[in-house]
């Protein structure tokens, strides 16, 4: 298999396991899946370390003891032991660990397959009839190298907006994936929903971007541009009946939560305080009132 | 030492401190032991020195033990098979068993495959037993088999026979009526039956040479081609080889004549495509996780996955299976 096969398919895969976009975690993986090919001097890691080439070449077939299971393990140990010491190397302890794995298993798919299991000599190949595995240099490999870049190009960009199973909530539009995002961000960036539904009043169709405030049920108390508060879920006293919705990370915020007691005093003055400037305030709680003609609440018949 | 103490005391225990310890110790321990790994090399180390292979031309035995252990059964009267694949090693096996045996002064009939006459006429030469009557008639082949028999019963003879796979049944009932009166022989088959003569007498079944013994083989078939062959391509070379000394030997030939191969014919392949459906049912784990945490996105996303993956072993195992024909 070609050298930049197995960068892209260690870099791919790197990039897809540890769900990073990060190009030194990517890289660190590419590289490290050229290393299996350090048992002969003619490949780009034999090039770069001779000696250890050397040492492998004149004493066994190609692909056997560095393209194995053990090898793998190896590098594990000394990846994961230096990030024992220093942590900040544990996400390229990952890239090593991963990036190499798959730089021998993608030779499973050529003619010549691999010592998987060494100190078996077995040669593990998929598939088993030989002409349907892959020859160096070949047509077949470079197709395959072009579908490689297209599915790299994808796996990177969708790592670089969130990951796959965030990209996957946003597909599928469901409560439990904007749940998700608002449990990871919701404490330090304001989450926008962006809602696709009907008013539980009248039916007519709600097509636009909410700004959440908190989870409630299996949906959400969502604000609209016009400052307008509504319930946005699938349950029967929602008052927008949600169809769709996803969410976006939006602009840093913190959330504050300070308790409020209130014996016999007017509201106004009371939350007076909070009106501070750059900040959103929210109240939530119960309210008595003696007399519904001097309350003046505001009446909305989609909020009702 | 000093230098990494000093390392160390700087910096701690971090990983460029582990470094330097490495390093140290590598410069500390490396003149001492590059004369200790010379001299390994040439009393333990497997690994063949040049001047320890063989001249082209010559011959040496790898499977020493199989060789005693077959020389030593024959000549307690016994019978054995060397069962292995083609190529394994079974014809110089057994050329090597003749030699000792003939040098030990013992009569031997080396014979191969042929029709069940030719077959009966070379083991009567070879045993000097005439195939002719008083009257100057070639004998039948059933007289020449009571002859081959009565000479086996009188005299310490042995008979080995190359190829035995290729021996007709009746040639091969024939032998085992000879096993029952306790002729020794020796018989060599690629995959023989388990019937007849083969299910009678014990076998030894020839592993793959280990290889150190199969590098040494393609650097003497090189040096017989006069090529030289740098380290790097006998390692890709000897991919091909698989443990089996003939086709170490023809993967030599192919680079000699320009062949660019990659697969080879040999019997160490192990298809892994049922991996493939462990990776699909991981997904499908991965699908129960999100049942029972309530993720809908991770009970769908495993669930196309684990759907992509058994589709796709299935499909990889619905491929053509490999003609057994060479095309």
């Amino acid at each position: 298999m070609l050298g930049i096969s197995h960068l892209l398919i260690s870099g791919t895969a790197t990039s897809l396991l540890l769900g990073t976009a990060n190009p030194a975690v990517i890289a660190a993986g590419a590289i490290a899946g050229l290393l299996p090919d350090i048992d002969i001097s003619t490949s780009p890691a034999g090039r770069v370390l001779p000696w250890i080439s050397r040492f492998f070449e004149s004493r066994m077939p190609h692909r056997s003891c560095t393209h194995s299971l053990v090898a793998s393990g190896v590098i594990a140990v000394l990846g994961y032991s230096a990030a024992l010491f220093n942590p900040n190397l544990l996400n390229l302890a990952h890239a090593l660990s991963v990036g190499y794995f798959f730089g021998w298993f993608a030779d499973v798919f050529t003619r010549g397959g691999v010592e998987m299991f060494w100190p078996s000599p077995v040669r593990c190949v998929c598939p088993g009839n030989r002409n349907l595995r892959l020859r160096t240099g070949s047509n077949a490999e470079y197709f395959i190298l072009i579908l490689l870049i297209a599915i790299a190009l994808a796996i990177f960009n969708i790592n670089n907006s969130g990951g796959i199973l965030t990209q996957f909530n946003r597909l599928i539009a469901s409560p439990s994936g904007v749940q998700h995002i608002f449990n990871e961000s919701g404490s330090t960036h304001l989450i926008k929903a962006n809602i696709k539904g009907v008013r539980t009043g009248d039916r007519s169709k709600v097509a636009s971007q909410f700004l959440i405030i908190q989870v409630q049920g299996t949906g959400f108390l969502v604000q609209s541009d016009d400052r307008r508060i509504y319930k946005a879920s699938t349950e029967p006293d929602a008052q927008i009946f949600l169809e769709e919705i996803t969410a976006d990370v939006g602009k840093p915020a913190i959330t504050n939560i300070e308790a409020l007691t209130l014996e016999d005093e007017p509201i106004g003055s009371a939350i007076a305080q909070f009106n501070r400037t750059g900040a959103m305030v929210f109240i939530s709680g119960q309210l008595s009132v003696d007399g519904l003609e001097t309350g003046g609440l505001p009446r909305d018949p989609y909020q009702g | 030492m000093f230098a990494t103490g000093a390392i160390i005391t700087i910096n701690g225990l971090n990983p460029l401190s582990l470094v330097a310890i490495v390093v140290s110790a590598v410069l500390a321990i490396a003149p001492k032991l590059t004369p200790k790994l010379s001299s390994k090399n040439e009393t333990q180390d497997p690994a063949p020195a040049i001047e320890e292979i063989p001249a082209p031309g010559d011959f040496k035995i790898y499977r020493q033990a199989e060789l005693n252990r077959t020389t030593a059964s024959l000549k307690a009267n016994g019978a054995i098979l060397i069962a292995g694949e083609d190529g394994s090693g079974k014809s110089v096996l057994a050329i090597a068993v003749v030699e000792n045996l003939q040098n030990e002064g013992y009569t031997v009939a080396f014979i191969e495959p042929a029709t069940p006459k030719q077959m009966l006429l070379e083991i009567a030469h070879q045993f000097g037993i005439p195939t002719e009557d008083l009257e100057g008639k070639s004998l039948t082949a059933d007289k020449l088999k009571r002859a081959i028999a009565g000479f086996l019963e009188e005299n310490t003879a042995f008979l080995v026979l190359d190829d035995a796979h290729c021996c007709d049944a009746k040639f091969r009932m024939w032998l085992k009526q000879l096993r029952k009166n306790h002729a020794p022989m020796l018989l060599l088959a690629t995959d023989p039956p388990r019937s007849d003569i083969f299910i009678n007498i014990p076998r030894i079944e020839l592993k793959p040479l280990p290889e150190y013994a199969i590098r040494e083989i393609m650097i003497m078939a090189a040096a017989e081609r006069a090529i030289a062959l740098k380290p790097s391509e006998l390692s890709k070379l000897q991919e091909r080889a698989g443990g089996n000394p003939m086709l170490a030997s023809r993967a030599v030939d192919e680079e000699y004549l320009g062949l660019e191969l990659e697969g080879a014919d040999h019997r160490r392949y192990f298809d892994i495509t049922p991996l493939i459906l462990l990776v699909g049912v991981v997904f499908v784990v991965m699908r129960f996780i999100g049942l029972g945490t309530n993720d809908q996105a991770l009970y769908i996303f495993g669930g196309i996955a684990a759907a992509v993956f058994l589709g796709l072993s299935r499909l990889l195992y619905n491929l053509p299976p490999e003609d057994r024909r060479i095309r």
